[in-house]
C-alpha cells in the first residue's frame, strides 16, 4: 500500500472510485440483490450526501464505503488502493487509517472521558500514549470542545456528544469521514450546528460523505447522490448549498419535509 | 506484531472496565480467591506438618539403621528359632565395612525405677558407648559411658529428660543413685531432650551398659537389636545388603527362605513418610483443581455476559480499526487480569491465614513455600487464559455491522 502512495500523488487521486459494485445477500434459498451495479467517484475535498429511503441499498453502500463489508463483485478503490479483495484484518487496518465514522447515535464509550473517546482510533495505530493525548486534544479543540475534554458522555449534551464523535472521526486524519444520519438524534438547531461543523471541515479540504434520508441535510452538501432499489437514480450538484443560518432555511425545510412525506407515503402504498 | 497486541492499552482498558464493574468483578473472582487461598493454606499446612515430622525422624539419628529379629511373614515350618545375639553384633561390627558405628541394644520397659520414695516406669535401653553417636543423643550434664563402664559392667546410667522431670529432680541427681529392677545405679549424666512427636517421646529413657541389660533381662539375650550408622547416606543401601548377606549366612537361611530379621533405616522411614505427604499434597491439589475449575467457569460466564453487553462497543472498536486480534487481546487481558487479581487476593488471604495459624502455640510452624505462591498465580493466570478464550474469541469474531446494530 505504501507503493501506491509513492507513485500516485494523493491530491489527484479520487478518494473513492466504485465500478459496477454489486452486493448480493443470501437470504435463505433466495438471493437478495442490495446493490446492482453502482458506479461512482468521489474526489478529494468533496462534501457528498447519499440519500435514499430505507431498503434502497443505502446502508449496504455505506458499509462497503466504510470497509465494513466487501462487495460481491466490482472494483472499489479507496484512495487509490483496491480494497475489494482485502482480508478481514487488512480491512480493519484500512478503515482505521482511511475512514472516520460518525454515527447517528454517537457511539461513545460511556465510561470514558471525551478525550479518551477521541483517543480510541489511535490505540489501534500504535501511537504512544502522550501522542494520543496530544492529537485527541487537538481534535477536541477543532470541534470546539477543548473545555469538555474530561467530561463523561453523560455530562454532555447531544450536540456536544456528536462533536466528540466527530473529533474521534477526525483524530487520525482520515481520507474520508463517513457520517451515517449524523443529525438523526439531534433537534433541528443542534443538527444545523453539526452540519455547520461539517461545512467548516469540508472547507478546510476534508472529504465527507453524509448518508441521510433528510433532504434538508442533503441540501447542505455540494452534491447529492440518490439511491433507490440498489441503483443510483440521480447524482447532481446542489445549487443552493451556500444557504446558511436561519430564516431562509425555513422554506426549504418545509418544502423538503413535504417531499419527504410524499416519498414515505408512496413507499407505504407500495 | 504479536498475537496480543498493545498490552499497555489493553491493561489500562481492562482496569477501567473492572473498576467500573467493581461489584461484579469482586463476585466473579471469589471462586478463584477461595481456590487459591485454600491451595496456599493446604500446601503450607501439609508442608509444615511434613517438616515437623521429618525433623522428628531426623532425631532418630542421621544415616542410622536398625536390625531386629522377626519371623518371616509366611512363617515357614522349618525356620527354627529366631535368634539375634551378641555374636551377630560382633559379626556385623567386623564384617560390614560401610558401617561407621555399630551398637547392640536391648530395649525393655521397666516397671520398677525408683528414686528415694518415688516409683516410676520407663524405657531401659542397654547399649554401649557408640549408641549416643548413632542416635544423636547429646549429654546435657555429666558424662557419657566410658569404654571401661561398658567392659566392666559398672552400675552407671544416663537419664532422659522425661525421667528427670517425672522424678522431680534437677541436675543435682548426677552423682546420686537410683534403683532399677532392685539394683542400684549411679547417675553419671543427663541426656538433652529430643522432643516428642504426637505424644510419643524419645526422652522417656534410661541408658545402662549393655552387659547389665543382659543381667537384668536374661530373656533378651537372643533378641538383641543391632543399631548402626552408615559412613554416608550413599552407602546405606550397600550396608543393608551387606548385613542381609552376612546374617543370612550366619543364620543358615537357604536361598528359598525369607530373612528371619528386619532392617529399617532412618532415611527409609523418612522417604516413606515423604511419599505419604506427597500423596496428600497431590490429593489436595486435585480438590483445589476442581474449585479452580468452578472459579474459571464463573469467569467465563461473566466474560460472556460482558461480551454480549458490549457488543456495540466491539462493533465500534472494529469500525475504528480494531482487528480481531485486538479485540481478542482486549477481552483476554480482562479475563486474565480478573483471575490474576483473584490469585493475588487468594494468596494474601492464604498467607495471612498461615501466619495467624502459626501463632497458635499448639500448631506446627506453617510457612508458605514460594512455589505455592508461584503455583497460585500461575494457575490462576492459566485459568484466565483458558476460560477467557471462549468469550474473547466470540467477541473477536463478531461482525462489525451486526455488532453496531445490536440493541
Amino acid at each position: 500500500m505504501k507503493t501506491n502512495f509513492a507513485t500516485i500523488p494523493h491530491e489527484t487521486m479520487p478518494v473513492i472510485r466504485l465500478e459496477s459494485i454489486r452486493k448480493t445477500y443470501q437470504m435463505g434459498p433466495t438471493d437478495v440483490e442490495a446493490l446492482i451495479g453502482i458506479d461512482m467517484t468521489i474526489e478529494n475535498g468533496e462534501l457528498v450526501a447519499i440519500m435514499g429511503p430505507s431498503g434502497s441499498g443505502k446502508s449496504t453502500l455505506l458499509n462497503i464505503l466504510g470497509c465494513l463489508d466487501v462487495p460481491t463483485s466490482g472494483l472499489f478503490e479507496l484512495a487509490g488502493r483496491n480494497v475489494s479483495l482485502l482480508s478481514q484484518s487488512e480491512l480493519s487496518l484500512e478503515r482505521g487509517r482511511r475512514i472516520g465514522f460518525v454515527f447517528q447515535s454517537f457511539e461513545l464509550l460511556g465510561r470514558r472521558t471525551a478525550l479518551e473517546n477521541v483517543e480510541l482510533p489511535l490505540i489501534y495505530h500504535g501511537h504512544s500514549r502522550s501522542d494520543r493525548r496530544r492529537r485527541a486534544a487537538l481534535a477536541l479543540d477543532r470541534v470546539g470542545l477543548s473545555g469538555r475534554a474530561h467530561h463523561m458522555p453523560n455530562q454532555l449534551s447531544g450536540g456536544q456528544r456528536q462533536r466528540v464523535a466527530i473529533a474521534r472521526a477526525l483524530v487520525h486524519q482520515p481520507s474520508l469521514i463517513l457520517a451515517d444520519e449524523p443529525t438523526g438524534n439531534l433537534d433541528t438547531s443542534t443538527g444545523l450546528e453539526i452540519l455547520d461543523l461539517f461545512d467548516e471541515l469540508n472547507s478546510e479540504g476534508q472529504t465527507i460523505v453524509i448518508v441521510t434520508h433528510e433532504p434538508e441535510v442533503a441540501e447542505r452538501c455540494r452534491r447529492v447522490i440518490k439511491i433507490r432499489d440498489g441503483r443510483i437514480i440521480s447524482d447532481q450538484p446542489v445549487s443552493k448549498y451556500n444557504l446558511k443560518g436561519n430564516s431562509t432555511d425555513i422554506f426549504p425545510i418545509c418544502h423538503n419535509n413535504i417531499i419527504h412525506g410524499l416519498e414515505n407515503g408512496a413507499k407505504s402504498i407500495k | 506484531m504479536s498475537l496480543l497486541s498493545r498490552p499497555a492499552a489493553n491493561i489500562e482498558n481492562a482496569v477501567t472496565q473492572l473498576i467500573s464493574h467493581a461489584t461484579r468483578s469482586g463476585l466473579t473472582i471469589l471462586g478463584i480467591v477461595i481456590a487459591v487461598a485454600s491451595t496456599i493454606i493446604m500446601v503450607s499446612a501439609v508442608g509444615g506438618f511434613t517438616d515437623y515430622v521429618s525433623d522428628f525422624f531426623q532425631t532418630f539419628g542421621t544415616n542410622a539403621l536398625w536390625v531386629w529379629p522377626e519371623k518371616p511373614s509366611d512363617d515357614a515350618p522349618s525356620q527354627g528359632r529366631i535368634v539375634m545375639n551378641e555374636a551377630d553384633v560382633k559379626a556385623v561390627t567386623d564384617g560390614v565395612p560401610s558401617l561407621r558405628y555399630v551398637s547392640p541394644l536391648i530395649r525393655r520397659q521397666s516397671q520398677s525405677i525408683q528414686h528415694e520414695s518415688r516409683q516410676l516406669t520407663g524405657w531401659i535401653e542397654a547399649t554401649d558407648s557408640q549408641y549416643l553417636t548413632i542416635r544423636d543423643f547429646k549429654i546435657m550434664t555429666g558424662r557419657a559411658f566410658s569404654p571401661i563402664d561398658i567392659e566392666r559392667g559398672h552400675h552407671v546410667c544416663l537419664l532422659g529428660a522425661d525421667i528427670v522431670r517425672r522424678m522431680g529432680v534437677g541436675e543435682e541427681i548426677v552423682g546420686n543413685s537410683i534403683q532399677i529392677e532392685g539394683r542400684k545405679f549411679r547417675v553419671i549424666g543427663l541426656l538433652s531432650p529430643k522432643g516428642a512427636f504426637m505424644g510419643v517421646t524419645q526422652d522417656d529413657v534410661i541408658h545402662i551398659p549393655f552387659r547389665l541389660g543382659l543381667k537384668l533381662y536374661p530373656s533378651m539375650k537372643e533378641a538383641v537389636v543391632i543399631t548402626g550408622q552408615a559412613n554416608s547416606d550413599h552407602v546405606i543401601n550397600e550396608a543393608k545388603s551387606q548385613i542381609v548377606r552376612l546374617l543370612r549366612r550366619r543364620h543358615g537361611i537357604g536361598p528359598d527362605r525369607e530373612d528371619d530379621f528386619r532392617i529399617a533405616s532412618q532415611d527409609e522411614v523418612l522417604a516413606t513418610f515423604k511419599k505419604i505427604s506427597l500423596g496428600a499434597t497431590v490429593t489436595l491439589a486435585g480438590v483445589v483443581g476442581i474449585s479452580l475449575l468452578v472459579g474459571g467457569i464463573g469467569i467465563m460466564n461473566v466474560m460472556l455476559v460482558s461480551v454480549t453487553e458490549r457488543t456495540r462497543e466491539i462493533g465500534l472498536r472494529k469500525a475504528l480499526g480494531a482487528r480481531r486480534r485486538d479485540i481478542l487481546g482486549q477481552f483476554l487481558t480482562e479475563a486474565v487480569l480478573l483471575s490474576l487479581m483473584g490469585g493475588m487476593i487468594g494468596t494474601l488471604i492464604g498467607w495471612g491465614c498461615c501466619q495467624i495459624a502459626s501463632r497458635h502455640p499448639k500448631m506446627v510452624p506453617v510457612n508458605v513455600p514460594w512455589w505455592a505462591i508461584a503455583l497460585g498465580f500461575g494457575v490462576s493466570a492459566a485459568t484466565g487464559v483458558l476460560f477467557g478464550m471462549i468469550p474473547a474469541v466470540k467477541a473477536a469474531l463478531l461482525n462489525p455491522i451486526d455488532a453496531l446494530r445490536h440493541e
